[in-house]
């Protein structure tokens, strides 16, 4: 982190509390990483990730020479400016008043939700597949949410869709923020919670996602491939302002598309669906 | 079994964790191989032996290197470490001092800054 800027007032304990402030905001807002793998930081310059071996173009003719193609992800690079205030940052460094970090929070958010959908819904005009989109995932049709018995079933069915597959878990379970809600509803005669009940089954977490319905993943699905992890960097300084960014690279890598299992609202579902 | 040797109770422990422990046993167990081998290659007379020994030696190092390769995709920290530490040259103690004293100027080394983990893994938080 910058020690001291030409201004002499982003010294590296200013810096050091505007990141933490973003990386807590952040963190409020991810949720793909509580489920899956991540992988890195392998530095600023990752640009590329390849994905499963080099495969052969197509079987050679007699007299022809073999060919072997490997296949490479974009690493998206995210990032959102903001300013603070100078007088701000001199009343915090001088007169020990409070400094409120809500703009650098909000960038970290925007910055966090776009790495949400990233992970859950890809980027097709770049060839990224999302956990919601990707081509080879299984799906299944749910039933009727609000009957507390086929919640746990539509998430056995898509449990059982990927151990069919040789997925035996440890299994993640992300869901749109009304299904992940409803979920804190006891069983019939017992003081169990839904959502205890399932954790027993998900092991590796039950998450609320910014996704329309749920995917279910298994530990082999791929991971997320970081090139740099959230920070927040110093930009430059105007007569007003200091001006910042936060930013992060990364990209999912799917390794295995059907060790998911999107559940997606059948059509007796209201209670589901989004207005 | 790696199972007997956790130091905190299974019930308490992230399926992860349980997962970097199997790996960090099996590359002691490898690393205690290459060792073993190494020795009883080196006292043993019978050539043929020897270069069996040798062999075997060399299979475990291969074992304890991919082994070693699963931790430093799933463990960051050792990923960092690892960064830091491996294929360098000169003194190996003074790497680390050579990165304090880069930290004091990582405006001007972007690439380096950008290797520190801030949010990184979440499962389990």
């Amino acid at each position: 982190m910058r020690e001291e800027s030409a201004s002499g007032v982003v010294t590296s304990e200013l810096m050091k509390r505007i990141e933490e402030a973003a990386v807590s905001a952040a963190r409020e807002i991810l949720s793909g990483r509580r489920i899956i793998d991540v992988e890195g930081p392998y530095g600023v310059g990752l640009t590329t990730v390849e994905v499963g071996n080099d495969d052969r173009c197509r079987e050679p003719g007699p007299d022809e020479a073999s060919a072997v193609v490997s296949r490479a992800l974009s690493v998206p690079m995210i990032y959102r400016r903001f300013a603070i205030s100078k007088r701000r940052i001199a009343a915090f460094q001088e007169t020990g008043q409070p400094l409120n970090l809500k703009v650098a929070e909000d960038a970290a958010q925007a910055v966090a939700s776009r790495e949400e959908k990233f992970v859950y819904q890809g980027q097709s005009e770049f060839h990224l597949g999302g956990l919601l989109t990707v081509e080879g995932r299984q799906n299944v049709n749910a039933g009727n949410w609000d009957n507390v018995d086929e919640v746990l079933g539509d998430v056995i069915t898509a449990v059982n869709a990927l151990d069919a597959k040789g997925y035996r878990g440890p299994y993640g379970l992300a869901l749109a923020p009304e299904l992940y809600n409803s979920l804190f509803r006891r069983y019939a005669g017992s003081d169990l919670l839904q959502i205890e009940h399932l954790k027993r089954l998900c092991t590796r977490g039950i998450v609320k996602a910014a996704i329309e319905g749920c995917v279910l993943v298994a530990r082999d699905v791929g991971s997320i491939v970081l090139g740099q992890d959230l920070q927040v960097s110093h930009l430059t300084s105007d007569a007003a302002h200091e001006h910042f960014a936060v930013s992060e690279s990364l990209v999912l890598k799917i390794e295995a598309p059907d060790a998911i299992c999107t559940i997606t609202a059948g059509s007796n579902r209201p209670a589901i669906e989004r207005g | 079994m790696s199972s007997i040797s956790l130091h905190e109770p299974a019930e308490q422990l992230t399926e992860r964790t349980i997962d970097v422990h199997r790996a960090v046993v099996s590359l002691i167990e490898e690393l205690e191989a290459v060792d073993w081998y190494n020795q009883r290659a080196e006292a043993c007379k019978d050539p043929q032996l020897q270069a069996v020994l040798r062999h075997n030696r060399d299979e475990e190092i291969e074992h304890a290197s991919m082994t070693l390769e699963w931790i430093r995709r799933n463990v960051p920290k050792f990923a960092a470490a690892l960064k830091l530490f491996l294929f360098t040259s000169g003194e190996i103690t003074a790497i680390e001092d050579d990165t304090k004293e880069e930290k004091k100027e990582e405006i001007t080394t972007p690439e380096r800054r950008s290797l520190r983990l801030t949010i990184g893994d979440m499962k389990g938080s």
